[in-house]
């Protein structure tokens, strides 16, 4: 089993660093980066309507840039809260932002669906913590598959 | 000075002579205004010897050829055989002035076919005085009185200690529109905002009873009204004034709205630079952010020794770079954000600052000591307090002097949270800082020491912000090769 993993960001350059980060984990994943929060949110609506799910992207994890135009990371959580399907509640989204701001963090970890926050970049070990971090919740989601070995990295 | 017997008026008692001579002032003068007598108390007045009078010119009644109006009728009437009255004045032997209500009459003597002027006198000097005084005291008055009224620029109102109006100017007039028909005798209250009412009521009071109390009372800002509705800010100060045993309350006001718009618009501009202060340095994290995740991987690259190099000081830059725009967010957050003190865990704060400062070079070495009293519960903003510590400590490491078998650079760290103020004191025994420096080091971009130490000078400006912010104080001992010492107080608001 992989490890599906979400991008949304507006700055291409970060989600191609991050994408670089995770490959860099050496586990194996699926990525699916989205450069504005409207089409990920429009990507995850669209999870309900599909009745094949085994063929579907459902993430298990989300990394959010908070400063995006049109929709930022905090729209987004709001757009995301409205979704009420079992998959989608199952996600861990992590706020990605170079914002230092008290506020923002504050705000981020008040979020109910926000699992945490990461000051860009996005780091080996950063990403690494969060995964272990989690682990109790790997089994559920299947991730003791013997390609993975967390403990390793 | 004997008054010199005169055959005056034969048909008359001389007895009853006497008696008018004693209480009276009389002179007689001869048709050319030649003194021929004049009694005891005429002299006195002169303050003259009689002897030295007769024959001369009488001084007082002047001669027919003097040109003043008075004296001119004077001898017209009296030369026409009628009776003159008026008052005349002059001055004695020795200076002093007088005034005397005379009456002259002319006396024919149709034996000698002469005339002789006979004047009979009252001294009016004190009334005449007293009466001048007092018309003196009114011109004054009404010379106050159409100064004050006739000034546009200021605004005056007077009140009785009921609060009700008795005096208004022009410039009252034109900055409120009501006539001073319309408002005399009205309370004050009908000038003022009805938005601020309560308040300005509030303040007015304040003011009188300092003023009861003998004490300055501070000029009063307010909103008013006008007649038509509008609403202006005006400045004021407050004076008492007793008459009679009544207390006036005078009210100088200026018109400040010119002013006051041009403070909000200020106000406002200021608030702007810093948001877009803020908003510039925040923004410009973003590529600092990324340009920092592309050389992480650029360094997991293998390539050669030199871009290896080279990698590291980009590294290096980009690193300083986004300290200082941390910073420069910092400054600006200082000033634009609103903040609910909670309890400061000094320790908690402290712990987490070296934290952070322990990827620094030789960290390990500094021998660290810290020191929290902690009577009374501080309440302040955390995130102002971690900028403090964190400022001192990093300047404490920053300008240390290097570690070697025989030196340990120390810093010492104290907090002492007594009931009305805390007092923080962060030691170090570093390179210290010269005379020269010390007083600058608080300014904005100042940097001690360009060559060896990294640094944006921004550091000691935002902590000094933020001690000001909260209403403290930050002092500086320092001696060169010994080490420097950072003293704040700051006051427990709660």
């Amino acid at each position: 089993m992989k490890v599906n993993i979400m991008l949304i960001d507006d700055n291409k350059i970060d989600l191609f660093v991050n994408q670089r980060i995770i490959e860099k984990l050496g586990i194996k994943f699926n990525v699916t980066t989205f450069s504005s929060g409207i089409s990920a949110i429009n990507a995850l609506k669209s999870i309900e309507t599909k009745s094949d799910r085994k063929q579907t992207f459902i993430p298990h994890y989300i990394f959010l840039d908070i400063n995006m135009p049109e929709m930022n990371g905090f729209q987004f959580l709001k757009e995301f809260n409205k979704l009420n399907n079992r998959e989608c509640k199952r996600i861990k989204i992590y706020m990605l932002s170079s914002s230092t701001n008290p506020q923002d963090i504050e705000k981020a970890e008040n979020e109910k669906s926000c699992a945490g926050f990461i000051d860009k970049p996005l780091t080996v070990k950063k990403l690494n913590n969060i995964l272990t971090n989690y682990k109790p919740y790997l089994k559920e989601y299947d991730f003791m598959d013997k390609d993975i070995n967390l403990d390793v990295l | 000075m004997e008054a010199i017997k005169y055959n005056l008026l034969n048909s008359l008692n001389e007895d009853l002579i006497d008696i008018i001579t004693d209480n009276s002032i009389i002179s007689v003068t001869d048709a050319l205004g030649r003194i021929e007598y004049a009694n005891h108390n005429f002299c006195e007045i002169m303050e003259c010897d009689a002897i030295r009078l007769i024959g001369e010119t009488h001084e007082l009644l002047k001669s027919h050829l003097h040109s003043d109006k008075i004296y001119k009728n004077l001898w017209q009437t009296i030369r026409m055989g009628k009776k003159w009255q008026g008052i005349l004045n002059d001055t004695s032997y020795t200076g002093k002035p007088f005034w005397l209500d005379t009456t002259i009459i002319p006396v024919k003597n149709n034996v000698e076919n002469t005339i002789k002027y006979v004047a009979l006198y009252k001294n009016v000097t004190k009334s005449y005085l007293q009466n001048n005084q007092l018309k003196e005291s009114n011109i004054a008055h009404s010379k106050y009185r159409s100064i004050y009224q006739s000034i546009n620029a200021g605004i005056i109102v007077v009140t009785d200690d009921k609060g009700n109006v008795t005096e208004w100017n022009k410039g009252a007039e034109s900055a409120f529109g009501y006539s001073k028909v319309e408002i005399l005798g009205h309370p004050l209250t009908v000038l003022m905002s009805k938005k601020f009412r309560k308040k300005n009521i509030k303040e007015l009071l304040k003011g009188i009873n300092k003023i009861k109390r003998n004490q300055k009372a501070d000029t009063i800002e307010m909103y008013c009204l006008r007649k038509d509705g509008k609403e202006f800010p005006v400045e004021f100060a407050l004076s008492s004034l007793s008459v009679d045993n009544n207390d006036f309350y005078c009210a100088i006001m200026l018109d400040i709205t010119k002013r006051k718009g041009l403070e909000d618009k200020l106000k406002q501009k200021t608030k702007d630079l810093e948001l877009f202060l803020y908003r510039s340095a925040h923004d410009l994290k973003a590529p600092f952010s990324s340009a920092e995740g592309l050389i992480n991987l650029l360094k997991d690259e293998e390539v050669n020794e030199r871009v290896t190099s080279l990698t590291k000081m980009l590294d290096t830059t980009i690193k300083s770079g986004k300290v200082l725009v941390e910073n420069i967010t910092q400054a600006s957050v200082i000033s634009t954000k609103k903040y609910v003190p909670i309890k400061i865990e000094f320790d908690k704060i402290i712990e987490n600052v070296l934290k952070v400062l322990s990827g620094t070079k030789d960290f390990q070495l500094y021998k660290i000591s810290i020191d929290i009293e902690s009577y009374h519960c501080y309440n302040s903003n955390p995130e102002w307090l971690n900028s403090i510590f964190q400022n001192l400590i990093q300047n404490a490491i920053k300008y240390s002097k290097k570690p070697t078998k025989t030196f340990t650079p120390r810093i010492d760290i104290s907090v002492k949270a007594l009931q009305d103020e805390v007092v923080i004191s962060i030691c170090d025994n570093g390179q210290g800082i010269n005379k020269v420096c010390i007083k600058k080091i608080f300014d904005l971009y100042y940097r001690a020491n360009i060559e060896d130490t990294p640094g944006n000078g921004l550091g000691l400006y935002v902590v000094k912000n933020i001690v000001e912010d909260l209403n403290g104080k930050i002092s500086v001992t320092s001696e060169i090769d010994k080490g420097t010492c950072f003293e704040i107080v700051l006051p427990n608001l709660l």
